[in-house]
C-alpha cells in the first residue's frame, strides 16, 4: 500500500538525530585511550550539526585509531594501512554530497602513508583529517613511530630510538596547497570539539593533529603537558579556533596568531618549548581537486552515451 | 650455545638462525604475527655491528633489501601476508637484477586485512612467481621450529648460489609456537660476489644493478638466461614422505603446521587400522614432484589438507592427473583444520574407496 520511497520521504521530514544515531559498536580501545575522547567529540559535532548519518562517512587506514569507522553509526571505510587518504579522496572525488571524516594515526599517516599524505594535502579535497598521534605503534604492541621522541625505548629500539621525531605540522605546512592545519590535545574536549567544528566548516582538506594519550604503552607520556598548562601555547585569533573563556583562564601561555600568516604558522609549528594548540593556518581559497573530479556528475546515462559516441565517431573509417 | 637445545618461539628462532647464517642486515616493518622477528633483530644486530632498520613501510623495506643485497651483503626482511604483498614489485626487481635476499612470510588470514590468525592462503601467490614478469623463486615451507632454523641457513645459501631471492613461508602457528631447537655450529658459507656494487676497482668495469632491458631481443635473452637458472633450481626439490614405505591406501598431502596436525591424525587412524601416510612438500617451489611420483601408483587416493580453500591441491592434481582421485579438505580465515576433522575426512574417503 505504501511504496518504499513514500515511507522514506515521510521518515526524512521528521528526522532529528540524537547522539545514539552516531554511536556504532562499543569501542574496543583500552580504557583511558585518547581515541575515546575524539570519537565522542566527533559524535557530538555530528549531532550538533545534524549531519545525516547515511550522508556521513568515516574513513580509516590501519592502526588503533583506525578502528574509528566501526564505532560511528555512519557509513564507514576501514581501508588499507597508510591508504586512508587515497580512499577518502576516491570517495570525495565523486560524492560532493557526503561529509567525510578521516581517522589516521602516526604510523598510518606519517610512515607508510607519507606519500599519500603529501598528495592528499595538495589535492585539498574537502574532508576532515584527524591525525591521532600517540607517538607509538599501539596495535602491534609498542614499536617506534616516526613521531616518537628521540631515545624512546620500544620493542624495535630497545636501546632508544636514534632520531628526533618527524613533526607532522611542519611537514603539512610545508606542502604546497595546504589549506587548514590545526593542533589540539585529546584531554581538552572543548578545544577538540571547536577545532573539529572549524575543520568541518573549512572548504578543503582540514588537517588536525590531535595529541593522543596511549595509557597502555605510553603511560604518562604527555603527563608533563597535562599537569602544567604553561607547557601549552594557546594560539588565539578572531579568525582562529573559538576559545571558551575558561580555556583562556586555564592556559595563561597565549599568543595571538593570525592564521592567514603561513610564515608565522611554520615558526609556531617548530616551537620546541611548548605545545602550540589552535589554528596554524587557513586558506579558504586554495585550489581544490574535488571541484574538478566532480564535473559532469549530473549527466544522464543518455548524455554520457552520447559523449562516448561523439568521441568514438572521430575514429570512423 | 651451538649444539645445545634452547626453547624458542618460531619467529625468534628464525631470526637467530638468519643471524647465524651470516645475515647481519635486516630491514622491516611491524605487522602481526611476525613482529617478534624485527624486534629480535633490533636487539641482536647492533652489538654485532649489523644493521637493523625499521623502515617506513614494506615497500621501503624491500627496496632497502634491493640496495643492501646489491651491495653484496646477506640481507633479509620478514612480514606477514598483506605486508609481503606490498613487496611484490621490489621482489620482481630483485629477481630481474639477480640480487640475492631472503624474505620470510608468516602467513595470516586474508584476503585484504583479513585477520592475524594462522593461514596458508598465500601458497599460490608465493609459488607462482611472486612478482610481475616471467619469474620464480625458491619457496621453503618448514613444518617445525627446528626445520625453520635449518631452512634459514639453506635459504641464504640458495639465494647467493642462484643470485635470486628466496622465500620462507610459515603460518602464524609456526611463528608463535615455542619448541626446543638447536643451531648449527657451522660457519656461514661465503660467496664471491664480483657483481656487487661495492666501489669500482680499476681492474674491472663498473657494476650497475639493473633490471631494465629496453631492447626486446636483449630482454628476451635475459629472461631466457633467468629461465635456465629457474630450471636448474629444480634440483633443490625437498619433501618428506612419512609412513609411506608400506604403500598406504590413502596419502594425506599437507605442508607447514598442517602437516604436523596430519601426522597426529595419521597416528590415530593407523591405531584404528586404517592405512594412511603423509607426503609433505618442504620446497613449495620447485614443487617436489620427484618424491610424489613413486607414491602415485601404490596409493588409492590422495587427500590434500590446507589452511586455505585449495591451493597446494592444484599442484597435486596437476601431477597426479586422472591416475588417482585427489580430494581436498581446507579451512580458511584463520580456522585450522583439527585432527578430528582430518580423521573424519579420511574415514569418509576410506569408506568411499571400500564401496567402489
Amino acid at each position: 500500500m505504501f511504496g518504499l520511497k513514500q515511507d522514506w520521504q515521510l521518515d526524512e521530514k521528521a528526522r532529528h538525530f540524537v547522539l545514539e544515531d552516531y554511536e556504532g559498536a562499543a569501542p574496543r580501545w583500552c580504557s583511558g585511550c585518547g581515541d575515546n575522547a575524539v570519537l565522542s567529540a566527533v559524535q557530538r559535532l555530528a549531532r550538533d550539526l545534524q549531519l545525516v548519518p547515511e550522508k556521513t562517512v568515516t574513513v580509516a587506514g590501519i592502526g588503533c585509531s583506525s578502528r574509528f569507522p566501526h564505532y560511528m553509526k555512519t557509513y564507514g571505510f576501514h581501508g588499507l594501512h597508510g591508504r586512508a587518504l587515497p580512499v577518502a579522496s576516491g570517495v570525495r572525488a565523486r560524492r560532493p554530497d557526503l561529509d567525510i571524516f578521516v581517522a589516521t594515526g602516526d604510523g598510518d599517516c606519517c610512515a607508510i602513508g607519507t606519500a599519500h599524505w603529501i598528495h592528499a594535502i595538495r589535492y585539498n579535497m574537502k574532508m576532515v583529517v584527524m591525525l591521532l598521534d600517540n607517538n607509538v605503534y599501539g596495535l602491534t604492541k609498542k614499536q617506534t613511530s616516526p613521531t616518537s621522541r628521540r631515545s624512546f625505548t620500544s620493542n624495535t629500539h630497545p636501546q632508544g630510538s636514534l632520531l628526533s621525531p618527524l613533526n607532522p605540522l611542519s611537514v603539512t605546512l610545508g606542502i604546497t596547497n595546504a589549506s587548514f592545519v590545526a593542533q589540539t590535545v585529546d584531554w581538552n574536549p572543548a578545544h577538540v570539539y571547536e577545532t573539529l567544528k572549524a575543520a568541518h566548516a573549512h572548504p578543503g582538506l582540514a588537517f588536525v593533529r590531535i595529541l593522543q594519550r596511549c595509557p597502555h604503552f605510553m603511560d604518562g607520556h604527555f603527563q608533563d603537558i597535562q599537569d602544567d598548562p604553561s607547557k601549552i601555547l594557546l594560539m588565539t585569533h578572531d579568525k582562529g579556533i573559538p576559545i571558551d573563556p575558561s580555556l583562556k583562564r586555564l592556559f595563561k601561555n597565549q599568543v595571538v596568531h593570525d592564521p592567514s600568516d603561513l610564515d608565522a604558522a611554520r615558526r609556531y609549528a617548530d616551537t620546541q618549548d611548548a605545545v602550540p594548540i589552535g589554528l596554524f593556518y587557513r586558506n579558504e581559497h586554495a585550489e581544490r581537486y574535488d571541484l574538478d573530479t566532480a564535473r559532469g556528475i549530473d549527466m544522464t546515462p543518455q548524455q554520457r552515451m552520447k559523449a562516448v559516441d561523439a568521441e568514438l565517431d572521430r575514429f570512423l573509417v | 650455545m651451538a649444539g645445545q637445545r634452547l626453547l624458542m618461539k618460531g619467529t625468534e628462532a628464525i631470526a637467530e638462525a638468519a643471524i647465524r647464517a651470516g645475515c647481519h642486515h635486516f630491514f622491516g616493518y611491524p605487522i602481526t604475527p611476525q613482529t617478534e622477528i624485527p624486534e629480535y633483530m633490533s636487539v641482536r644486530l647492533p652489538p654485532l655491528g649489523g644493521t637493523y632498520l625499521q623502515a617506513e613501510s614494506e615497500v621501503a623495506a624491500i627496496n632497502m633489501l634491493y640496495g643492501a643485497g646489491g651491495a653484496g651483503v646477506r640481507v633479509m626482511t620478514s612480514s606477514s601476508s598483506p605486508g609481503v604483498a606490498l613487496m611484490s614489485e621490489g621482489f620482481s626487481y630483485l629477481v630481474g637484477a639477480e640480487v640475492p635476499a631472503v624474505i620470510v612470510n608468516i602467513m595470516r588470514g586474508g584476503p585484504g586485512l583479513g585477520n592475524i590468525a594462522p593461514a596458508q592462503g598465500d601458497y599460490l601467490e608465493m609459488t607462482r612467481g611472486f612478482g610481475h614478469g616471467d619469474m620464480h623463486a625458491i619457496v621453503l615451507a618448514p613444518s617445525t621450529v627446528q626445520e625453520a632454523v635449518d631452512v634459514m641457513g639453506l635459504a641464504f645459501d640458495l639465494a647467493d648460489e642462484y643470485r635470486n631471492p628466496v622465500v620462507v613461508i610459515g603460518d602464524g602457528l609456526l611463528g608463535q609456537m615455542m619448541e626446543p631447537v638447536s643451531f648449527p655450529d657451522t660457519e656461514p658459507k661465503v660467496f664471491d660476489k664480483p657483481w656487487a656494487t661495492t666501489g669500482k676497482a680499476k681492474s674491472r668495469p663498473r657494476n650497475i644493478t639493473n633490471s631494465l632491458y629496453l631492447d626486446a631481443d636483449q630482454l628476451e635473452a635475459h629472461v631466457r638466461d633467468l629461465d635456465v637458472k629457474f630450471q636448474r633450481m629444480d634440483v633443490e626439490q625437498r619433501a618428506e614422505c612419512w609412513m609411506t614405505d608400506d604403500h598406504p591406501e590413502i596419502v594425506i598431502v599437507a605442508y607447514g603446521t598442517m602437516a604436523r596436525i596430519a601426522k597426529t591424525a595419521i597416528r590415530q587412524l593407523r591405531a584404528k587400522g586404517l592405512s594412511v601416510g603423509l607426503y609433505r612438500p618442504i620446497t613449495a617451489w620447485p614443487f617436489p614432484s620427484r618424491a610424489l611420483e613413486p607414491l602415485v601408483e601404490p596409493t588409492r587416493a590422495f587427500l590434500t589438507v590446507e589452511m586455505s580453500l585449495g591451493q597446494l591441491v592444484q599442484d597435486i592434481r596437476a601431477q597426479v592427473g586422472r591416475r588417482r582421485p585427489v580430494s581436498f579438505y581446507g579451512r580458511a580465515g584463520g580456522v585450522v583444520p583439527t585432527v578430528e576433522e582430518i580423521i573424519s575426512q579420511v574415514e569418509l574417503l576410506h569408506a568411499s574407496l571400500a564401496a567402489a
